[in-house]
């Protein structure tokens, strides 16, 4: 059974350094993530694992910390650019190749380049970003193995999800949280951390325990599954989220509906840049954006209740 | 975060005037000493390092700057120099050995000092981080609110002085803002083979300050992050290490073979050299149109050649000068 | 008639009156160092300093000596006068490069447009059984390189009036303090350390020697301790009828070669005493002055009294036999006067 890696060196190293409380995770600290993931996808011995062979050496240096306990790990034949695309041609590689899951580790902007190049993705989002909206934060060891529980007895694990899609004269893209358009019109350092720059957005979660976009949708009430909800900032009432690490802001926002799957949005006239789950990524000339399926992510409870808990000494052949 | 068009203007003009000064002093290096390469002959002897490709990292700086602020540089310095605004004629004049140049043609190419604005540039790798922190120690006694920011290189970040200066402007607090400009090469050796982590910006927390990657050769990219950086500096809020992707164009040095990188390398390079990249990026956005990049590039080009034409001119220092400004008077009496 | 007090100090007590002395009258003064805030210097050049200036102007830094020195520098450029202590001078060899390569050129490279008006002090001097390296003198190496002066103070007076001078100069000083003439009470007991020290603030130029006896049979030229055994020796020399001219150099960049060359002229054999490593050095450089100088006047060859190109051993009959004693300057003496 093959399952996918691809860890992001880049992640959580941007200037939400200076902006946020946000820290650095560095590339040590993110081997040691994988590492500890390696091994709990060990416990099913049918599992292989192809992973991409990022630019910093990172996973191998996480298969040389997991040592025996880990899995057989093979890499991807990619010309690594050192960019977001090879997280998302590695996505579309191993689709090719049947993997049945795709573990990432990095941010939200990690899991939105592979939901790109694998729309149907089977995710397991391990977080190593800024906000980390979108990914798990549990122990990888425990990720590891329900992982390895969920793909060895199963599918049943993997929940969809709701993206948004982006459409402007410059492009096409997927955004998994929130597709938002703001004043700026240069990609720069890509995050976005001023709130008076929002124009509008798409943002297809509003847990309470999320952050970023997500955290100003949860100040609306809970959405349906399959929808997402459309914002508009601005005006004289403002809500209070979590904008980032550290960060708690008043944010306003004028007026929000809630869109069922399908629906259309056409972008405000002459506005700046779309960005994609928080990074600024297209101008948003004659944009339009549409509430899609998206990939499709591991519920853990899910993989434990239906699939049994780890018993020691047993174990498959 | 909405960029004033004048900074992104200003920025695309230094980057042109700064290419155009390297292209030229390359072409005056090398064309007295080919075509069997003599280091020591022509109007510009010795060493001669460039920073074509690495424009960015030096502009992106220059709007958020104010006066007094101090810069430390290395032996690859004209972007930085250029960029922080010091006087052209004078710092050409030093590159020629002339006795109109910044040091009276003392200093050179590597060694270019300049009053105001504040800036210092040394031969030996590291050796000016410290110096940076010491300004800023400077600052904060007079209660100012200048910061001082170090460019280096990546090999730099394996320097003793590198690691005792991130040390020294955490423990204090001091508003030093460390730029290093990774263009993966030491001379000849790559990154991957000097340094045991994949990047330096991973480095910071070591020292307990935000460290951050910018991953692209982008001037809008390091506008907005050493925006950042500077602000927080000036706020009193401390250090903080920002890690450049850039590219060096050329070689090492002029007269380098730079055999030690693939073709294929540089050809993929150049392919994204950060000047047309800008340049369509500005045109795309109808920040500017075809003839005003064309009036740019002529008013540079101008700049550069006056100031040029200016070191060819000026007269070579007197031979017994040398014994000259080993030591200050004294200005303060008894 | 007024009389006049004559208050006496050890030469450590001299050197941090002249930097507190300094740094009242400007804000722009501070120092800098290991272990010289709250400790008041391993050698008591500060003492006191942190209680009466704070923790803002006297700054205990970590083991950091490129980093620290380096800043310095930086802080020299931009308008402050520090004083930055290299422990023991030995330790150079970790951050030497921001000495002679940055803190002494950042002037001439630019033209005279930037000063850097850096006191570098720093523990230099044997005898007392540090071993290799944590003895040695190294004056040589400093004065050899261009763009930085030297000066080495051998009692109280001159060390408070060389120190003022230091911080005054705007140019960079290493001021190097030889351990045994500082009067500590934990080293051997030296009564030359303790002197007359006037409390109102003055200088003793630098690059100009202090000729601390007058003679006419030979000079004697020397700096640090070994001016104390110079001293000896010429007093015990009187005894046998030999008239000894004791020169304290005081200053080897600039050396007051004029000086020297006035000594010897008058005469005509010269002896020099030497602490830092024969070969290569300040003996050789005084020789070579007065030959250049005064060959003429010489009744016979310069002679030295120096320590031999080893690393300085640790075991005291080893030690002591190496390093220049008041004997050998006395035997030294003796085998001059009877040369010609």
């Amino acid at each position: 059974m093959l399952v996918g890696l691809v860890a992001n060196p880049t992640s959580s190293k941007d200037i939400r350094r200076l902006t946020t409380l946000a820290r650095v995770i560095d590339i040590e600290e993110k081997a040691n993530l994988v590492a500890r993931l390696l091994v709990g996808l060990a416990t099913e011995k049918k599992i292989e694992v192809t992973a991409l062979d990022d630019r910093a050496g990172l996973v191998r240096r996480a298969v040389a910390l997991a040592g025996g306990s880990g899995p057989p790990v093979d890499y991807l034949p990619l010309d690594v650019e050192g960019t977001e695309s090879d997280t998302r041609r590695a996505a579309s590689a191993l689709a090719e190749m049947g993997a049945t899951a795709l573990v990432t580790v990095g941010g939200d902007g990690t899991v939105r380049a592979a939901a790109e190049g694998w729309r149907s993705v089977p995710l397991v989002p391990i977080g190593a970003g800024t906000n980390n909206a979108f990914a798990l934060t549990e122990e990888p060891t425990v990720v590891g193995l329900a992982v390895a529980l969920a793909v060895t007895r199963g599918s049943g694990a993997f929940t969809p999800t709701t993206a948004v899609e982006v459409e402007t004269t410059e492009g096409w893209a997927l955004a998994v949280i929130d597709a938002v358009v703001v004043r700026s019109r240069w990609v720069g350092a890509g995050a976005i951390w001023e709130p008076a720059e929002l124009v509008e957005g798409v943002v297809t979660s509003s847990r309470r325990t999320a952050v970023g976009i997500a955290s100003v949708s949860a100040c609306f009430g809970p959405l349906e599954p399959g929808h997402a909800r459309h914002l508009l900032f601005g005006g004289g009432r403002s809500v209070r989220a979590v904008f980032g690490p550290g960060l708690v802001l008043d944010i306003p926002v004028e007026g929000h509906e809630d869109l069922p799957l399908g629906a259309e949005v056409s972008l405000v006239e002459g506005a700046g840049m779309v960005a994609l789950d928080g990074e600024r990524r297209l101008p948003s000339e004659d944009g339009v954006v549409r509430v899609v399926e998206g990939p499709l992510v591991i519920d853990l409870e899910k993989a434990f209740r239906v699939f049994g808990p780890f018993s020691a000494g047993r174990s498959e052949g | 975060m909405d960029i004033p068009r004048e900074h992104l203007v200003d920025m695309y003009e230094t980057m042109v005037k700064i290419r155009r000064f390297e292209e030229r002093i390359r072409e005056f290096y090398l064309a007295d000493k080919l075509p069997a390469f003599d280091i020591a002959a022509g109007l510009i002897p010795g060493e001669m390092h460039l920073a074509a490709g690495q424009e960015p990292v030096a502009v992106g700086m220059c709007p958020h700057l104010k006066q007094g602020d101090a810069i430390t540089a290395t032996h690859r310095p004209h972007h930085v120099a250029i960029a922080q605004g010091v006087d052209l004629k004078k710092m050409a004049a030093e590159i020629f050995g002339r006795d109109t140049g910044l040091g009276h043609g003392k200093g050179g190419h590597m060694h270019l000092y300049s009053v105001e604005p504040n800036f210092g540039c040394s031969g030996i790798i590291g050796e000016g981080i410290p110096v940076a922190v010491g300004a800023a120690m400077a600052f904060r006694h007079k209660g100012t609110d200048n910061v001082a920011l170090s460019f280096f290189g990546e090999g730099a970040a394996n320097q003793g002085s590198f690691h005792e200066s991130l040390n020294l402007a955490a423990l204090w607090n001091l508003p030093v803002v460390f730029v290093c400009e990774d263009n993966a090469y030491a001379i000849s050796v790559p990154k991957t083979a000097s340094t045991a982590i994949a990047d330096n910006s991973d480095r910071a927390a070591a020292y307990g300050i935000p460290g951050v990657l910018v991953s692209s050769n982008d001037p809008v990219a390091v506008y907005e992050v050493l925006g950042e950086a500077i602000a927080r500096a000036r706020r009193g809020e401390g250090p903080s290490l920002i890690e450049i992707k850039t590219d060096r164009l050329w070689g090492h040095f002029e007269g380098d073979a730079d055999a030690y990188r693939t073709d294929e390398f540089k050809t993929e390079m150049m392919g994204r050299d950060p000047l047309s990249t800008y340049a369509k990026r500005l045109t795309d956005e109808g920040i500017l149109n075809e003839s005003d990049i064309a009036s740019i590039q002529q008013a540079m080009y101008d700049e550069v050649d006056e100031a040029l034409q200016f070191a060819q001119d000026s007269p070579y220092p007197e031979p017994e000068s040398a014994l000259e400004h080993v030591f200050a008077e004294r200005t303060v009496k008894l | 008639m007024t009389v006049k007090s004559e208050r006496k100090l050890t030469t450590q007590k001299a050197i941090a009156e002249a930097i507190a002395t300094e740094m009242r009258a400007d804000d722009s003064v501070f120092v800098m160092g290991e272990d010289i805030g709250t400790y008041g210097g391993i050698f008591g050049a500060t003492e006191g300093l942190l209680d009466e200036f704070g923790r803002e102007r006297v700054i205990d830094t970590p083991i950091s000596e490129t980093g620290f020195i380096g800043a310095a520098i930086g802080a020299a450029v931009n308008g402050m006068r520090p004083i930055v202590e290299l422990m023991f001078v030995d330790f150079f060899g970790v951050c030497m490069d921001q000495i002679y390569n940055n803190m002494a050129k950042i002037h001439y490279f630019s033209g005279g447009n930037i000063k850097v008006p850096v006191v570098l002090t720093t523990a230099v001097g044997g005898g007392y059984s540090d071993a290799g390296q944590h003895s040695q003198t190294l004056w040589g190496t400093f004065a050899h390189m261009p763009g930085m002066k030297v000066v080495i103070p051998s009692n109280p007076y001159d060390a408070k009036g060389l120190m003022i001078a230091a911080i005054r100069d705007d140019n960079p000083v290493v001021y190097m303090f030889h351990k045994g003439v500082l009067g500590l009470g934990w080293m051997t007991n030296n009564p030359r350390a303790t002197g007359v020290v006037p409390e109102e603030p003055y200088e003793v130029p630098i690059g100009k020697l202090d000729v601390a006896r007058e003679g006419s049979d030979l000079t004697i030229a020397t700096v640090g301790l070994s001016v104390h055994k110079a001293l000896d020796a010429a007093a015990a020399l009187e005894e046998k009828g030999v008239s000894a001219e004791v020169l304290d150099l005081r200053s080897l960049v600039p050396l007051d070669r004029d000086g020297i060359i006035a000594s010897v002229q008058k005469t005509h054999r010269l002896l020099v005493v030497d602490e830092d490593y024969h070969s290569f050095g300040m003996s050789g450089e005084v020789v070579t002055t007065v030959i250049e100088g005064a060959f003429d006047y010489l009744d016979a060859p310069p002679v030295r009294v120096t320590t031999p190109d080893i690393p300085i051993p640790y075991s005291r009959p080893l030690e002591q036999w190496a390093l220049p004693s008041m004997e050998r300057i006395m035997e030294a003496s003796s085998n001059l006067l009877v040369a010609s």
